[in-house]
């Protein structure tokens, strides 16, 4: 009987891996209750001592990696979980469970652990409901301290292996060791995921979001992950085997000749240049910008730090992360985009009311427009450290001229104020907007003149010109960038773009697909910002191609009638004119 | 009165915490609605879940209760040196 099988997932780090499966199992089951006998409390008191001990150095170690590794915002997860560890009467109230009732450590801390993550659970914001997650965790280590073996921990991984599990979490990803963990593969999860954006900085090839990868793979199977087209396929006959390997041998290979373009510009081969930038979220993230040759950052998300900070951070504080980010990046161009929040990406204190559609509700620039008292710091944030860097300005999606109109007005006040209190900032700061309303792209001659650059968001502008919400699984599939009508829209902002002297970028996931590369390039972007792991290999696309084959490209694409037909012409083309090119794996 | 943004989330909290934890010789309770919390623990102050425009009495007894409440009204006043 043929036992192997392939599930498709969510491919979210790209590249090729095939190794043993290690399962994390997540000890789920409950702890029992266990007595003691009256001379044992003090041995028992004792345990619990060591196990806090154990599990503080434990924390002090990975926040310290952390820091060095993923930087100061992951770094504060750790510096959570100490606190709680500091958390005396909480300790006290389980030593005096062990004392009065007579029960094991385990059993004490679990009850109370538990405890306390249900009653955040049960907590309508946000911001308090995630704390049971910390709970939880600070637990199950303590747990795992005290017995020596209760969960799996990737710290027993003693083989370059292929990582499964349920989920993970940053403190997991942290204790990733490169050279042990081949690949990632995971039941829950997505694009923007943890384990997405984690595992994308540390360059392992991973695929989220595969639903029942735990319950189908046993420990010791041989897995291949396919970290750019999605597939994870488990146990595969000798054959298929023997043809992996071949492809991850070649991909190896191919990945050292991209090493080699690094510090070259992506320009094609008739001379004509594309900025390849990066999108990033973490401030961190800046120091991969330049390990991978990318030419500065087209979209820095702000959110992140919202999510990261555990709530809006104070001006000093993102004046803080901006400059490290543009100190890192030096005279790079970075392209801040101010606040996205709302919407599916919710954060108290704003008051967000449960909305019925909230992809077109209050979010973005709507939020911001109505709530000065948050844009304002963060325009002077960022005008005070654009002196430390080469920074550029971004509106999220502006649906309306008014919209543009009132945040540059706001920008101005910013302005003045710094102007007033004698803080210097770049005053020749690029100002830009989004293009992901369609309302814009249709209009796009009509902002052009009122701003330094467009950057087209195909995330968005996709979800609204076809109508598809891409997070709900039932018509995802329906959420096609390649579809005729999103390239008109791009063509039609680009040209009006142009035509108004100010030059165009995309940063939506699109521009980090390679079989889109000639394509953008032929409908004349200026600039593509994308994940900073697909720079390597988009930049080898340019430099291998020249401008007129993408513009031939092109217009052959805008002739198409459909999504499917734009997809095969490009599929066919790019096999055939890049055979070499493993990127090809994928089916993109 | 909590009038900082966000309300009582880690990082105030914390600050909270540490500052009654300073004094070991005061017991320090907050109070909210029905719920008291010991001041000195984390968990126990991020489980009042206080948003802004709570109102949290703060309760202290012990040698040192007059600098102790002093302090903790002084960081309340300055919203948690947040804003």
């Amino acid at each position: 009987m043929v036992r192997q099988l392939t599930l498709l997932g969510q491919p979210v780090a790209p590249g090729i891996a095939l190794g043993p499966a290690f399962l994390l199992r997540r000890e789920r089951k409950n702890i029992l209750p266990a007595s003691i006998e009256d001379g044992q409390v003090e041995a028992e008191l004792e345990r619990l001592d060591l196990a806090m001990e154990r599990t503080r150095l434990d924390l002090r170690y990975n926040r310290r990696k952390a820091t060095r590794t993923l930087g100061d915002i992951v770094a504060r997860i750790f510096d959570a979980h100490l606190m709680i560890m500091d958390d005396e009467p909480t300790f006290d109230s389980i030593r005096d469970m062990i004392r009065s009732e007579r029960i094991t450590a385990e059993y004490a801390l679990y009850r109370t652990f538990e405890a306390i993550a249900r009653s955040f659970d049960a907590q309508k914001e946000d911001l308090f409901r995630d704390r049971a997650q910390d709970v939880r965790d600070v637990g199950r280590r303590l747990l795992a301290h005290l017995t020596g073996a209760v969960t799996d921990t990737i710290g027993d991984i003693d083989k370059p292996s292929i990582l499964i599990a349920a989920e993970l979490n940053p403190s997991d990803i942290l204790q990733m060791d490169p050279e042990m963990i081949l690949g990632v593969a995971t039941d829950a999860g997505g694009a923007t995921s943890h384990t997405a954006i984690l595992t994308r900085t540390l360059g392992v090839p991973s695929v989220v979001g595969l639903h029942e990868i735990t319950t189908a793979a046993e420990v010791g199977d041989l897995v291949v992950i396919n970290g750019n087209s999605g597939k994870v396929m488990l146990r595969p006959t000798p054959k298929q085997e023997a043809k992996y390997r071949e492809k991850e041998t070649h991909y190896r290979a191919y990945q050292a000749t991209l090493r080699d373009i690094r510090s070259r510009q992506a320009v094609t081969l008739d001379g004509h240049r594309i900025e390849l930038a990066a999108n990033i979220e973490l401030p961190d993230e800046a120091r991969r910008v330049l390990e991978v040759g990318g030419d500065g950052v087209g979209l820095f998300r702000t959110e992140y730090l919202v999510m990261a900070h555990g709530g809006l951070p104070s001006e000093d504080v993102q004046e803080t992360e901006y400059r490290r980010v543009a100190k890192t990046l030096q005279d790079r161009p970075v392209i801040i985009r101010t606040f996205d929040l709302g919407g599916d990406k919710a954060f108290p204190g704003i008051g967000l009311k449960p909305e019925s559609n909230p992809n077109l509700g209050w979010r973005a620039i709507r939020v911001a427009l109505d709530r000065p008292e948050m844009m304002i710091p963060q325009l002077r944030a960022i005008l005070k450290a654009s002196t430390s860097g080469k920074f550029r300005l971004m509106f999220p999606m502006i649906g309306c001229l008014e919209e543009l109109f009132a945040a540059k007005k706001m920008l101005d006040q910013a302005k003045q104020e710094l102007d007033s209190q004698g803080i210097a900032y770049s005053a020749d700061i690029q100002v830009g907007m989004m293009i992901e309303v369609p309302s814009a792209a249709l209009l796009a001659h009509l902002y052009a003149p009122h701003v330094d650059f467009f950057s087209i968001g195909t995330n968005d502008l996709v979800q609204f010109t076809l109508a598809v919400d891409r997070s709900n699984e039932q018509v995802a599939m329906l959420h096609q960038p390649f579809h005729p009508a999103v390239l008109r829209l791009i063509r039609t902002t680009v040209e009006a773009g142009h035509q108004a002297g100010i030059w165009v970028g995309l940063c939506g996931e699109f521009g980090g697909n390679p079989l889109a590369t000639l394509l953008l390039v032929g409908l004349g972007l200026d600039e593509l910002s994308l994940t900073p792991a697909m720079i390597p290999e988009i930049k080898k696309l340019i430099l291998s191609s020249t401008r007129a084959e993408a513009v031939a490209i092109a217009e052959e694409a805008l002739a198409c009638s459909t999504a499917s037909e734009v997809r095969n012409l490009l599929l066919g083309r790019m096999k055939k004119r890049f055979k070499d090119m493993p990127i090809w794996f994928g089916d993109y | 009165m909590l009038t900082n943004k966000l309300g009582l989330h880690a990082r105030p909290a914390s600050h909270l915490v540490k500052i009654a934890a300073k004094f070991k010789d005061t017991t320090v309770e907050l109070v909210r609605g029905g719920e008291i919390v010991n001041g000195k623990s984390i968990l126990g102050v991020m489980m009042l879940a206080a948003g802004p425009g709570t109102e949290l009495e703060i309760r202290v007894d012990g040698p040192s209760e007059d600098d102790c409440l002093s302090e903790l009204t002084e960081l309340v006043r300055n919203k948690f040196y947040e804003d």
